[in-house]
């Protein structure tokens, strides 16, 4: 048992939070309230600033362009990118993260030599197309498909919220698979920008990450090369529910950086502000909100530890407890914004204070990555396997 | 960063299990209903070794580090042990023995330990009284050099053990003008003339262990029973509820996991509208966030252990976290348990009817979910 980082790590740490804190975060009130040309400027000089330090090719042999880090050590990247920029953390984690892990761990030699050393080094962007405008939740009725016509695959339908889809370069896209009229299950497939057929819909307007675009990835009889299937034919959801494990390991350390964030601008206005005769930080309704978030943050951070662990040393159990982990960080970012703001008083109303984004931004951890009403019943089945 | 347990720590774990579930968990349920304290239980954690677990060898313990005592805290809470039994063994152990064993001299370890290893002596600690509770520094008990002796007046109050105890660490003031500074600890043996057990007092929770008053009128202490130095007992009271907020939290962790495995083999085995209720959304949602509790405070009182074996400094703050997390969401996780087992989770004959009322104590006993808010704010915001 060892509940640190050893201090080579924690040097890392260092730099990185250093990083993010001088490069990252003065520009996140920028991509929330700018243009969206300049917002995506901003953006891809961040993901250069990311490749740069090896952030995102963490997770990624060496062969690739990778550091090959475990993922109870990526954790902490994730967590301090996201305390500084949610919007730069969510593109960098769609990118290197859920569009790359699949080509990593499903694809082909040729596959992972031609897009991760890309994607890695931030040349190009990437985005994973699951959810479509009518399932989301419920993955298994989509309605994507794909036939094999004259030695290609061609894809028709649309996918939904997809993070980067406006300025991706490559995506990973999940679609049921036909021969006639019959189902034969489902596959993944990389689709590459400039593909016949493949187009990209406008920024989605959204309540908070405004500085990572979300839009439609659209199929009109796409035409792909039959090497574009990612992995084995008919396993496609499989092979999907498998990135989602570690999409949810990211949205659980991303919500404990979103949460520290609004503790941290929560102490520095308390211990500003004054009222009656005193600053606000003296009163209990005040300093006892701070701890509260003080305890969830640290539980939610040693969840999210955890199940990083148990899925670094491949134990099953790791799956329900990234389940745990992106539940309960999510819902304490989602409550400690809302404390965080409540301390401000009108002044968390304004956009002023940067934790009136903070505050928008939270909310996403609940639905992202699987709603946590999903993992709620995922988890209670495992409960029930368990023990009952 | 790893989260495993030594192969030592996992055949010790089922050994305790075993030992719980065959001797200690039957006699759980009637020591509960009649608020009965039961000596065949206890001998029985005395023969195991539970007792003097952590002791160096000379006094009659295993030297086991924190993190081994809370794998054997855990297993009794998972085994079933009644929640009144483990309080006990906590204030035995951590409170009374353990202070002892930090801060007492060669003397007073040879005389107590031993006894307390095995659990022929039972040790309790005496801070709390009628008007000082989370301000346990206006404590009224005074002590008074005389000679040889000191002379003990005051009243404690809620003193877990207190009926029982042959030994008793007790929190007096011997210097009224220094403040903390002024409180000092001291080794009272159940005989001293002056010492009085009070009234014993019924509880809702935690009803097997016996809570009294203990009452000090002109009590006459051997001066070579003073703990420590004069002016030393805050200091010892503090490192002491260090251990509240780890290893004694430890058998709440076993308990939430024993919990758990009920709530889900009753909401398999329980049918409502021709389906077992375990496929209704509102039970699973219940059971989903029972298990998150679980493995929160699990990973959060290794925490408090772990950083105590590695002999780093009191981390007051992050022991209160682990206290305040178990205190507050163990109620909610309390709560939803019973709501699974319906009727049934009001009935006795079920467990979460105990485990619920029992879980009440740990947002009180060993500081208020208040107290450690204001530690952990306190640390935060940098005051005073």
């Amino acid at each position: 048992m060892n509940y640190e980082y050893s201090s080579e790590q924690k040097t890392s740490f260092q730099a990185f939070a250093k990083l993010c804190n001088e490069q990252i975060a003065p520009k996140a009130k920028d991509m929330d309230k700018g243009e969206y040309k300049h917002v995506v400027d901003l953006l891809r000089e961040n993901l250069k600033r990311l490749a740069d330090f090896g952030y995102l090719g963490l997770r990624y042999p060496e062969k690739w362009g990778g550091t090959n880090r475990p993922y109870a050590e990526a954790v902490i990247y994730m967590e301090e990118l996201c305390h500084a920029c949610p919007s730069t953390f969510l593109s960098a984690g769609a990118s290197s993260g859920l569009c790359g892990i699949p080509i990593l761990t499903f694809g082909t030699e040729e596959q992972k030599g031609k897009y991760l050393p890309s994607l890695i080094s931030a040349k190009i962007i990437g985005s994973l197309g699951l959810t479509e405008p009518a399932c989301g939740t419920d993955l298994s009725s989509i309605k994507t498909k794909a036939r094999k016509k004259d030695g290609k695959w061609i894809l028709n339908g649309t996918k939904s919220f997809i993070t980067n889809a406006p300025i991706c370069d490559i995506a990973v896209v999940l679609s049921k698979i036909y021969e006639g009229e019959a189902e034969q299950g489902t596959g993944l497939f990389i689709v590459e920008r400039g593909m016949t057929g493949f187009s990209t819909s406008a920024p989605m307007e959204k309540m908070g990450y405004h500085g990572s675009p979300t839009g439609e990835l659209i199929f009109e009889d796409c035409a792909l090369p039959l090497s574009a299937l990612l992995g084995e034919e008919g396993q496609g959801f499989a092979q999907a529910m498998r990135t989602l494990e570690f999409g949810r390991i990211g949205m659980a350390s991303g919500a404990v950086g979103i949460a520290r964030a609004c503790f941290d601008e929560a102490v520095k206005y308390s211990k500003e502000r004054e009222a009656f005769g005193h600053k606000i930080c003296k009163f209990q309704e005040v300093s006892f909100k701070i701890a509260d978030m003080k305890m969830l943050i640290d539980t939610g951070q040693l969840l999210a530890r955890y199940a990083a662990w148990l899925m670094d040393i491949n134990d099953p159990e790791g799956d329900v407890l990234s389940r745990c982990a992106k539940v309960f960080a999510t819902e304490a970012a989602t409550k400690i914004s809302s404390w965080a703001l409540q301390i401000h008083g009108g002044y968390g109303y304004l956009s002023e204070f940067p934790i009136e984004r903070l505050y928008r931004e939270a909310k996403l951890g609940e639905i992202g990555e699987g709603t946590n009403e999903i993992q709620r019943v995922l988890i209670a089945r495992d409960c029930l396997e368990r023990w009952g | 960063m790893d989260f495993l347990f030594t192969p030592e720590q996992l055949a010790f774990r089922e050994q305790v299990l075993k030992f719980t579930i065959k001797e200690l968990a039957p006699l759980a349920e009637e020591m509960d209903l009649k608020s009965e304290w039961s000596w065949e239980a206890w001998r029985a954690m005395g023969r195991f070794g539970l007792l003097g677990l952590h002791f160096p060898e000379k006094y009659g313990g295993a030297n086991a580090d924190v993190v081994t005592t809370c794998v054997a805290g855990e297993a009794l809470g998972e085994g079933g042990a009644d929640g009144g039994l483990l309080l006990a063994y906590g204030a035995h152990s951590f409170l009374c023995s353990d202070t002892i064993m930090k801060h007492g001299a060669e003397e007073q370890k040879e005389k107590y330990l031993p006894k307390l290893a095995t659990g022929e002596w039972v040790g309790a600690m005496a801070l709390t009284e009628p008007n000082a509770g989370s301000d346990a520094a206006s404590i009224k008990t005074r002590a008074a050099r005389d000679g040889d002796y000191y002379l003990l007046n005051g009243t404690k109050m809620f003193i877990t053990n207190g009926p029982i105890a042959d030994v008793i660490v007790v929190f007096a003031v011997t210097n009224k003008d220094a403040g903390p500074m002024g409180i000092s600890a001291f080794i009272i043996e159940k005989n001293t003339p002056g010492f009085q057990v009070g009234k014993v007092l019924h509880k809702m929770c935690v009803r097997s262990s016996q809570t009294s008053e203990l009452i000090f009128d002109n009590a006459k202490v051997p001066a070579s029973n003073l703990l420590g130095a004069e002016g030393y007992g805050f200091v010892i009271a503090l490192g002491a509820l260090e251990w509240d907020r780890s290893a004694l939290l430890a058998p709440g962790v076993g308990a939430a996991k024993r919990i758990l495995k009920e709530c889900a083999k009753h909401s398999n085995e329980r049918k409502q509208f021709g389906r077992p209720i375990s496929r209704f959304q509102a039970i699973q949602h219940k059971l989903a966030d029972i298990r998150i509790y679980y493995e929160a405070t699990r990973l959060l009182v290794y925490r408090v252990a772990w950083k105590k074996d590695q002999g780093q400094m009191l981390n007051h703050m992050e022991a209160s976290v682990s206290k305040l997390y178990l205190g507050e969401q163990g109620m909610l996780a309390a709560s939803d348990a019973l709501q699974i087992f319906g009727g049934y989770g009001l009935m006795h004959e079920y467990p979460v009817e105990q485990y619920f009322r029992d879980t009440k104590l740990s947002s009180i006993g060993g500081g208020t979910s208040e107290i450690q808010r204001l530690i952990i704010s306190r640390t935060i915001l940098g005051e005073k």
